[in-house]
Formats: structure tokens, sequence, C-alpha cells
């Protein structure tokens, strides 16, 4: 899969281009990337970064870093991405320059694109825009309740395993793995500590069941109140693992929650209840 | 690859048969002349009449032929609603068609500003599958609103459950979800004018020629003349 930061960066071609923000790449996006595909064309995704809404002056906290939708996208079968700064100037041009510039600009003769898609200064281009404009356009119903703000939501409350029926794959959280405390170490528990990107969206503070690496994964989202902590973290003990992860990326999938943050009494009560989060994190299914 | 022709430039009315989707009679047209072709206003394959067709250069008019209002004539069959308001659907409910009094007060909530729900797309496909389909499988659709301006609303007859209406509706108002709200289902959907041109005036796909189109100049002319 080509990335492209500028519509001429793409090698002529007929495309069918799926447009959208496609933040988390859940089942409405890959709906219409699919809708796409079904063009027979060279299918590209036009996406933009930052958050289109989080440029316009609204708080998005995304669902996956750009990163990780290139990834998805790619594994959705996706041949380029043209990716779009999206700034004052893109948010000013007409619907039609846009058009002309970014869709005709790269071949596009197909165009798929959610119903309710607007485009253009003051949203004022739409689909219909799109078809007088000479473009066969593939407009993509709304999958009831699939959005990536429902998605937030629903993560903010911990409800992973409902989430996860949307994305069609569990909702994940990623990172670099930095040092922390070895405080986990002491204990009996390593984990990896994430340093999470700015602007991604986390889960509220507690453990879950969850994945990464190739092994199963027990992972605290907190402030590690047993020890006074301020900084919110999120770490992941790797069950049957015991390397070093230091400077790795890694990309969490959060299964499902297993309980709230505590201070216990002791720290062998605490100890005993990160051996329970361990065994139920063995025995957690894979939501989706 | 070199961008598609900008001539010939004009716009063509044609009167779409029922069947092909309003992609297929763009893609007639364009394999005719090689020009890029565009048109304002998709009518659903089942739909007939007159669709507005940007030729080469003059898909620049799009922005000002998009919003035109639109004016159709419709059959609709108040026994029985579809899953798309319109035949290809699968009936989704029946019921005995409404008395004439029960019809008109019914009408009467659907003239002036509207919400209506978009209907399910029956010419839309996702992945090769139609999006009522997916709607049966029980992907279930959401359907967002959309605010419409009914202008006239007026039954030309209505017998054994049939009624004919015809309707002058702002841009983007769909007919089917008009017939929904009726509680029944468009059979026929014909679309007479769009803004200031009629279906009168329009040729079938077949007999259309370059030597049809009109140039930009009058189409912006009589554009500019219907709003004043």
């Amino acid at each position: 899969m080509n990335v492209a930061r500028e519509p001429a960066e793409l090698a002529p071609a007929r495309r069918a281009a799926a447009i959208g923000t496609f933040d988390g790449v859940h089942l409405g996006h890959r709906r219409v990337v699919e809708a796409a595909q079904a063009a027979g064309l060279r299918t590209t995704v036009v996406t933009f970064d930052p958050h289109p809404r989080a440029v316009l002056g609204g708080r998005v906290e995304l669902l996956a870093t750009l990163e990780r939708r290139l990834e998805l996208l790619e594994a959705a079968g996706v041949d380029d991405v043209l990716v779009l700064r999206f700034d004052e100037h893109l948010a000013a041009l007409e619907a039609e320059e846009f058009a002309e510039r970014m869709l005709r600009g790269i071949g596009a003769d197909v165009i798929a694109v959610g119903e309710t898609f607007r485009f253009g200064r003051g949203r004022e281009g739409n689909l219909a825009l799109l078809e007088a404009l000479g473009f066969d356009v593939r407009r993509v119903p709304l999958l009831a309740n699939v959005s990536s703000s429902r998605i937030r939501e629903l993560v903010h409350a911990g409800e992973m395993e409902r989430a996860a029926a949307l994305l069609g794959r569990p909702p994940e959280v990623e990172g670099i793995v930095v040092h922390g405390d070895g405080r986990g170490r002491a204990l009996g528990f390593p984990t990896a500590n994430l340093d999470v990107p700015a602007g991604l969206l986390v889960p509220p503070d507690g453990v879950y069941a969850g994945w990464t690496n190739g092994r199963r994964a027990a992972v605290s989202v907190g402030t590690n109140p047993q020890f006074d902590g301020v900084e919110r973290r999120v770490e992941a003990h790797l069950l049957d693992f015991d390397d070093d992860l230091y400077d790795q990326r890694l990309v969490v999938e959060v299964w499902s929650r297993l309980r709230g943050q505590m201070r216990f009494d002791s720290v062998d009560d605490l100890v005993t209840a990160i051996g329970d989060d361990v065994s139920h994190t063995r025995e957690a299914a894979r939501p989706v | 690859m070199p961008p598609r022709g900008l001539e010939p430039a004009g716009v063509a009315l044609v009167d779409k048969p029922s069947g092909p989707s309003s992609f297929a009679v763009v893609a007639q047209i364009r394999r005719m002349t090689g020009a890029r072709t565009g048109h304002a206003g998709t009518l659903d394959p089942f739909a007939t009449g007159l669709l507005l067709l940007l030729s080469g250069r003059a898909t620049k008019l799009a922005s000002c032929l998009v919003g035109l209002d639109k004016r159709y004539s419709t059959e609709i069959d108040l026994s029985a609603r579809t899953s798309t308001g319109d035949p290809e659907g699968e009936v989704v409910a029946r019921q005995e068609p409404p008395a004439a009094g029960e019809l008109e007060s019914r009408l009467a909530t659907l003239r002036g500003e509207i919400d209506l729900p978009i209907p399910a797309a029956s010419a839309v496909k996702i992945g090769g599958e139609r999006a009522y389909k997916l709607a049966r499988r029980g992907v279930e659709v959401e359907m967002p609103m959309r605010r419409s301006t009914v202008r006239t609303l007026d039954v030309i007859s209505y017998s054994e459950g049939r009624v004919v209406l015809e309707l002058d509706v702002s841009s983007g108002t769909y007919i089917r979800a008009i017939a929904d709200a009726l509680g029944g289902h468009c059979v026929t959907l014909r679309r007479t004018w769009v803004g200031p041109f009629s279906v009168e005036d329009a040729v079938s796909p077949e007999a259309f020629s370059p030597a049809r189109l009109l140039p930009e100049r009058e189409v912006l002319a009589r554009v500019e003349a219907a709003r004043a």
C-alpha cells in the first residue's frame, strides 16, 4: 500500500476513492472501503489528519493513531492512501475545488462515501454535487449505531465487548514501551509501561484482560493508587513472557474489563488481586 | 491518464426509462461523447423522467443545478409498505388502504417543511450487496433524517388503494420516504420538472446526440430567470 501526502505523489491511475476520516476503521468505514473495492478500480482511501473536528475546535479522542489507521486500511486491502493534512487551508477550500484537486486530481472516477458525507468550505459539498461533477458516487447507508463517537462512548464506559462489536475487533491502546518504576517486577509481575500518544483514547482506570505481542496480557490503566501515584499510566503484564520490550511500539487489544483500580489493605492483598487478574486474563475470551 | 474531455460542453435533458440506474444513463451518454459527464439529481432505477446531464465543461454548473426544485408524479400503493418505499424492496407490512378522508389528513401532515428519514437505498450496492438485503440479514440500517420542503402535494386520483400524486418538492426530497410516511410504497415515479426544465423537452438516451446539448449560457439564463 502506498501512502501519499499530496495528490501529485500518487501514480496516474483510474481510481475508486473512499473518502472519510475513518478513525478506528470500524465496520461502517469498512463498508465504505468495500463499496470502493467493488468498483474494480485501484482502491484509494482519501483521509484526513489531524481529525477535522479537532481542527475545527472540537475535542476528539482518537480510537487509533494515524499509523494504526494506515495498518488497518492496508489489512482491508486498500491499494493507496492519500493523507490530506487538515488545516485551515483545506477547511477553506471550496467544495468544487476540493473535488477537482483531491479527487479528479488523483484520477478518481468512482467515489464511495457515507450517506451523510459533507466536504469543502462550510461543509457545502455533498453527494449530489459529486454526481453533478461527473463522479460515479456509491452512497453507503449508515449502519445503525456504528459511529466513531458511539464507540468512544462505549470505551469510556468500559464496555469493551460492545465497542468491539461495532469496531469489528477489540478496542486497542498503543504506545512505545518506556522504563517504569520497576514496581511490577518487584511484585513478581513485570509490566511494559506504555507511553501513549497524546490525544489517543484510553479506557477508564481499571484492570483489563487483553492481548499484545502475541501473548495474553493483564492491562492496568490508572495512577497506581497503592503507591500514591499521580500520573495516569497504561501498563501491560504479558503472560508467560519475560523479555525486554523497551522502545518497541506495542498495540494492546483490550478485551474486557476485570475490575476497577483500588487501594488494598496491604501489598500482599494487591499481589493476590493481581494473581486473580492474571488467571481471569488467562480465561478471557477475545470479543468478536 | 489524461482527464476526460471538456468537450462537447452543455446540458442534456434526458428522459430516463425504468430499469437502468442514473449512472448507467450517464455512462451511456459518456460513451457517445467521450466527455466527462455528471448528472444533477439521481433517479432510482425503477423511476423514469427527467435527468439533467452535465457534459464536459458544463459540469462546472454543478453547484447551481444540484439544488433545483423538482416536480414528480407518482402512483402509491397504500396497501403495503416495503423496505425501500419502492417496488424493489420486500413487503414489510400490509394493511387496508385508508378511506379518502383519512388519506387527506395524512397528506396534510406532509405539506410544508417536514423531516423524513432517508429511505434504505434500493439502488445502492455495498460490497456487491444491495443495501436493503443487508437490512434483511439483520445488519440494521439506520437512516438519518432529512429536512424537505413539500410545496404542493395534490391528489390526481384515488381508487382501489392506489393514489396518484403530483408533488413540487425541494431538492433532496425522497418521494419514497413520502410514500412510506403515507403507509404505502411507490409503484411508479416520474420526474416531470427540474427547476425550469421540463421532461417534455427531453429525449430518450438512445435519441440523444451532442447537438441536443443546451449551451451553458442558455442554461444559466433559464435558471436565473426562474429564480427571479
